[in-house]
């Protein structure tokens, strides 16, 4: 005899599951990334803020260093939405999504996500290093995006391999 | 290019000194050169550099006082005008800084009131006179502070207490026989008793806080003045400001002439000079000066003379990207004019929306118009605009305009011309790779050209030549089988030349292989150098996804009204326009910080790091250096 709970799932076709993992992987993308954006500005603001309240003319430049961890979240972003496109939610036509499709989405938003998530948190500390540098160095804007950017490799790799796993799932 | 420095001997007579320094500021042609004796702090005019820093400072303090100034460019005015501005903006930086210091006594004497206040408060009530409270021949007082419950204590012990309650303590004034002293202390003390002094004042407390807040009324009208007479003088803040630069050119100079080498009747002044503004330094001296003696040599071996760098005008705003990783070396080479096309081409690919590249381009445009900046930001914005220039170029090969897909524009299907990211991932990703190796080579050739230059063509063929080959080669065999014999022959040659003549300073056999091997190595940093290039499909990519996504939720605006007929239309029309504003002006400014940023990441990194020699120190020439006004060439 099946339980409550089994029922549940048992009654679910192929296709629901493969909606069903496609969604998580539009979550993960969005979210996972999205929060390592999320903090790794965040600290970066509060830095700058600091640098900015004695030395009102580093605004420009500590505001580029503090976006500069801000990019992970849009590429996650941009791989949540290419799954939605690519596997035919945005456009309601989801017969097509099987369980393995699913899973490949979902496994597509991994890189994205997990790369985008640590590499932001990282990044923020160089930017925030950066930022103090600022403070004591005016002409040192150049070396500190560099450092920064330096991070940024990681994410766009990570970005490129969930793009290859979303159009070729 | 960078060019040829001069090192230049100027002697002439010390009574000329002030007229040549000055002449040669306003040409703006020489680096003057410390005398080794002078620390840059102590040098110059201590005067001067105080009213530098009384005008900043003013000039900051009236900030809180003016308006915001309008934008616009700084105004332009003459050298001769600057230096009229002096007199008068002297006197304006007295009359602030007397407001100033009237403003702050005001302030002061405001803030002692209000504390007397505050002391004499609790006594509010006290009737008698203050310079009535003292001990006279029979009766002796107390002043002080009770805790509560304590005026009780003291009455019970028979002295006579006027008790005045406050919120936690209350003020007593005690009398007593004056036999009676020491028992009242006792019963003070064990009452918790805490003595207070009134100030030195006539009158009763409550005489005395009403004079007070008399005074402070007026102290008030006095700071209302003054801070309306600070905003009046706030108007002529800019004349201030032009003081300011004034002042800073003089202390400039105050510098140099401090590095000037003195005898009793001359003076001999060694600097750098620009070879192609010799001629010019010259007669700037002549003009000051009719007895001197102007030389100029090369360089010594052991000199280091400092980095200035000339190129053509359409590639002189890229100064601005090198300047940003570090000013070359004087003996170096200048990279601007090979890495502006590649600048120009990653950038507008980076973005690669047509829509975003003529809104920079125009916006560009329009800013180096209107708000006429100078220097560095002169050459970011062109470089800027450059870029815009650039996408707006590559929009149609790979990109979209505005995120919209071409062919849903004109109903074709050519577009886009070369490849659509989102589809031909491979083509595109090989592309950017390819590009990169082309990058690559470009600086391999440059540092081969380098060598060569310095007389080492063993270094050109073996440690860089070798590279091409060996790389041509690797690349050949995946890329096209059918020449293989051709790819191998370039593998062997090349990794062959490497192997073998890396360590080619060395005697043993065994560590000349050792050093080939390691340097066969290095094959791993090519490759992940030529793979970082995939950024630039990867933030193409992206520019796209977001144009699109952004245009997809305005179409959702718009749809969400389109049930609700003509007023539905207008205001979706409405909605939706100020939806994708907003939203692709973000999207505009990531993208472009995000393609300036990692362009230049390609540039340093990946080719700056196979020639460039960055320990070169910015020309600093004697000039005028101005921050708030542009001067006016004549």
């Amino acid at each position: 005899m099946p339980t409550e709970s089994q029922s549940i799932f048992a009654s679910l076709t192929p296709n629901d599951w493969g909606i069903i993992f496609t969604m998580l992987g539009v979550v993960f993308s969005a979210v996972l990334a999205g929060i390592g954006s999320a903090i790794g500005v965040g600290k970066a603001g509060q830095a700058a803020a600091g640098v900015v309240a004695e030395q009102p003319d580093r605004f420009g430049n500590c505001m580029v260093l503090q976006l500069l961890p801000g990019s992970q979240g849009i590429y996650g972003f941009a791989v949540a939405i290419l799954i939605l496109i690519f596997s035919g939610v945005l456009g309601g036509d989801t017969s097509a999504l099987t369980l393995e499709k699913g899973l490949s989405y979902f496994t597509a938003s991994l890189p994205v996500a997990f790369g985008g998530l640590l590499s932001a948190l990282h990044q923020a500390k160089v930017a925030v290093s950066g930022i103090h540098m600022l403070a004591k160095r005016p002409d040192g804007f150049g070396n500190a995006m560099m450092f920064t950017l330096m991070v940024e490799t990681y994410a766009l790799l990570s970005l490129i391999i969930s793009v290859f796993l979303v159009l070729f799932a | 290019m960078i060019v040829p420095m001069k090192r230049l001997t100027l002697v002439a007579l010390k009574a000329d000194e002030e007229s040549i320094l000055q002449a040669l500021q306003r040409a703006g042609a020489v680096e003057v050169i410390s005398r080794a004796d002078v620390s840059e702090e102590k040098a110059g005019d201590e005067q001067l550099l105080m009213r530098v820093q009384r005008l900043e400072s003013a000039a900051q303090l009236l900030k809180r006082y003016g308006e915001k100034p309008p934008m616009g460019p700084k105004p332009e005015i003459s050298p001769e005008e600057l230096f009229a501005s002096v007199p008068e903006s002297e006197r304006l930086l007295e009359r602030t800084e007397q407001l100033d210091q009237e403003l702050v006594a005001v302030r002061a004497e405001i803030d002692k009131k209000e504390n007397l206040i505050q002391t004499l408060l609790p006594w509010e009530r006290l009737c008698a006179r203050i310079e009535d409270i003292h001990a006279t021949r029979s009766v002796r007082f107390a002043v002080g502070f009770l805790p509560l419950g304590g005026v009780e204590q003291v009455e019970e012990a028979g002295f006579a207490v006027e008790a005045f309650a406050g919120a936690r303590e209350t003020a007593a004034l005690i009398a007593c026989a004056a036999t009676e002293l020491e028992e009242m202390q006792h019963a003070l003390n064990e009452a918790g008793f805490t003595e207070f002094a009134f100030p030195a004042l006539k009158g009763t407390p409550q005489e005395n806080i009403r004079a007070c807040e008399g005074e402070i009324a007026s102290l008030r009208t006095k700071e209302a003045e003054t801070v309306a007479a600070l905003e009046e003088v706030a108007k002529q803040r800019t004349l201030l400001l032009e003081g300011l630069d004034a002042a800073t050119i003089e202390h400039d100079r105050s510098l140099s002439m401090a590095a000037v080498e003195n005898t009793n009747a001359a003076f001999i002044l060694e600097g750098w000079v620009r070879v192609d503004e010799e001629e010019k330094a010259q007669q700037a001296v002549a003009s000051a000066a009719e007895v001197f003696s102007f030389e100029t040599r090369e360089p010594l071996e052991d000199e280091t003379p400092p980095s200035a760098m000339k190129n053509k005008k359409l590639v002189e705003p890229f100064e601005s990207i090198v300047t940003m990783y570090a000013y070359p070396s004087y003996r170096g080479i200048d990279a601007t004019a090979v890495m502006a096309p590649f600048y120009f081409l990653f950038f507008g690919m980076m973005l690669s929306d047509s829509g975003y590249g003529l809104a920079l381009l125009i916006g560009g445009l329009l800013f180096s118009k209107f708000m006429k900046p100078q220097g560095g930001m002169a050459k970011l914005a062109r470089v800027i605009t450059f870029g815009g220039l650039s996408a707006l170029i590559c929009g149609p090969f790979i990109g979209t305009f505005f995120g919209v897909n071409w062919n849903d524009m004109f109903h074709t299907d050519i577009f886009p011309l070369l490849f659509d990211p989102m589809v031909d991932v491979m083509p595109m990703m090989l592309l950017s790779c390819g590009l990169g190796l082309i990058h690559i080579f470009a600086g391999i050739i440059v540092k081969m050209y380098m060598c060569f230059r310095d007389g080492d063509p063993q270094s050109a063929i073996f440690d860089q030549l070798s590279w091409i080959l060996l790389l041509t080669g690797l690349i050949l065999i995946f890329a096209l089988p059918q020449l293989k014999t051709i790819a191998l022959v370039l593998v062997i040659l090349g990794g062959g030349m490497l192997l073998l003549f890396s360590g080619r300073s060395k005697k043993n056999p065994f560590m000349r292989l050792g050093s080939g091997l390691g340097a066969l190595y290095n094959i791993t940093g090519y490759f992940s150098d030529i793979l970082s290039y995939v950024r630039i499909f990867a933030l193409g990519l992206v520019s796209g996804a977001m144009g699109m996504v952004f245009n997809l939720i305005g179409g959702m605006v718009y749809d969400a009204f389109g049930g609700l007929g003509v007023v539905g239309i207008i205001l979706g029309c409405i909605l939706a326009g100020a939806v994708l504003l907003v939203l692709h002006v973000f999207s505009l400014f990531i993208n472009t910080l995000g393609a300036y940023a990692h362009c230049a990441r390609l540039q340093f990194i990946e080719f700056f790091g196979k020639f460039y020699e960055a320990d070169g120190r910015a020309f600093n020439p004697l000039r005028f250096n101005t921050r708030n006004v542009i001067l006016r060439d004549k």
